[in-house]
């Protein structure tokens, strides 16, 4: 028994849950881990590892859960230690049996792997396509003022006269490297880690390609410790974002300079 | 204070771009001594990349509006661009092409650079009389090689602020989009 059991235990158990529960950030999460379970039970199905009726029954009953959460006519419960459990908890509610089949061959431990990569690859799209419009204005700006004389400043000291169009277009080819580094990070964050397991795959004759392609990956990672402890994509796709808000930093502090009476540009 | 304007947004992304900083720090961090595989240390990886992801999308959508309704003071860049001998280079080069060699034509213009501010005057406003003082190579075309329009327009050398250069590189963007 834990030095601390007896009175507290209860109070204790609370405190421990609430610090290792992830439900309150990670339930953004909901979308992408329903459509890597449908792929997971599809497959599992496939290889004869669930029943055609258990696969209907998952299949359609996470449906009406990703309908019901949109709708929201579900909430998610804050008592629950994270999104996967609280989806396969509700699914368990609403169909039984073969809601706790859902699970087999799988570990929380590739099914987070798999749910963040699917929610970055449509967060980086979103970014991409965010960036694009402001190049876009940049563009159109700088069209107007091709010849609108200004200083070029070093040392913040005039040096040589330009126009605003090419001063503007110098944060347009920053930003366009910005996609460019962000294009690059989705190529190694578009590959799936479901099927790893908890760390070393499994004994049951899954088809990691099968649900690779299913959810539009490129192909499986091919190390399961790999699967499950690489955060390389994170890290690229956050230090892509860090430049990208560096440079948008960067514009916004000629904007602040731009604006004070000192310049009044 | 009534008579400020402050550039709210511009300071918030400047501000933001802090954190974003601090998300790549935690994850860097978060990952560095973590022996294979899973480590529940790895949970923390949400909120950073979560926090990243939410803070560029909300600056990028607020700062595209805030360029697109941006009111660009022309005449006073104009002004601005017309203090600080900012010609300076296209005096020595005016000479240069006229065959001083350069490092006297920089000393020259160093000269009337000097001149000017003891006289209160800018290289538009000296007499061409004042120019030849220097140097007889100068005459009436100075005062359009100054020019900070032909200043600006004739650097026309790859990746330069001529039109020609302005335009190469609109397209250039627009291509890669």
């Amino acid at each position: 028994m834990a030095m601390w059991a007896g009175r507290f235990q209860k109070e204790v158990d609370e405190k421990v849950n609430d610090f290792n529960s992830s439900i309150s950030f990670d339930s953004r999460m909901y979308r992408h881990d329903i459509l890597g379970s449908i792929a997971h039970a599809t497959m599992l199905e496939e290889q004869n590892i669930i029943s055609p009726a258990d696969r209907d029954a998952i299949v359609d009953g996470l449906n009406g859960i990703l309908n019901d959460i949109e709708e929201g006519h579900l909430a998610f419960d804050p008592t629950a230690e994270d999104i996967h459990m609280f989806v396969e908890a509700e699914l368990t509610r609403r169909i039984g049996d073969a809601g706790k089949r859902l699970h087999t061959a799988r570990s929380r431990n590739d099914q987070v792997a798999l749910d963040i990569r699917l929610y970055l690859r449509d967060e980086v799209k979103e970014i991409l396509s965010l960036t694009k419009e402001l190049i876009r204005v940049i563009c159109d700006m700088a069209k107007e003022h091709t010849e609108t004389i200004m200083p070029g400043y070093t040392h913040l000291q005039r040096a040589q006269p330009i126009t605003f169009a090419q001063h503007l277009l110098a944060y347009g080819f920053m930003l366009l490297r910005d996609m460019e580094r962000l294009n690059d990070a989705y190529k190694r964050l578009n590959f799936c880690p479901l099927g790893s397991g908890a760390l070393a795959g499994t004994t049951y004759p899954i088809n990691r390609k099968r649900t690779a392609a299913l959810l539009l990956f490129d192909g499986p990672v091919l190390n399961s410790l790999d699967g499950v402890s690489d955060r390389d994509y994170c890290l690229e796709i956050c230090s892509a974002i860090a430049i990208e808000m560096m440079h948008l930093s960067r514009f916004s502090e000629e904007i602040i300079l731009w604006c004070s009476w000192e310049f009044k540009i | 204070m009534p008579q400020k304007k402050n550039p709210d947004v511009a300071e918030l992304v400047r501000g933001k771009t802090g954190r974003v900083y601090g998300d790549l720090m935690t994850l860097l961090s978060m990952m560095k001594s973590l022996p294979l595989a899973y480590n529940k240390d790895m949970q923390e990886d949400k909120e950073a990349i979560f926090d990243a992801v939410d803070t560029v999308k909300l600056c990028l959508k607020t700062f595209a509006p805030m360029l697109g309704t941006a009111k660009v003071l022309k005449d006073n860049m104009y002004a601005a661009a017309a203090k600080g001998f900012i010609n300076a280079t296209d005096c020595a080069d005016y000479l240069t092409k006229k065959g001083v060699p350069f490092r006297d034509a920089y000393k020259i213009t160093g000269e009337l650079v000097a001149y000017c501010i003891a006289h209160g005057k800018t290289l538009e406003t000296l007499s061409l009389e004042e120019y030849r003082k220097k140097s007889d190579v100068f005459s009436e075309d100075i005062y359009n090689a100054i020019d900070l329009k032909t200043c600006a327009f004739t650097r026309n050398s790859l990746g330069g602020p001529a039109k020609e250069q302005t335009e190469m590189q609109l397209k250039a963007l627009r291509e890669a989009l």
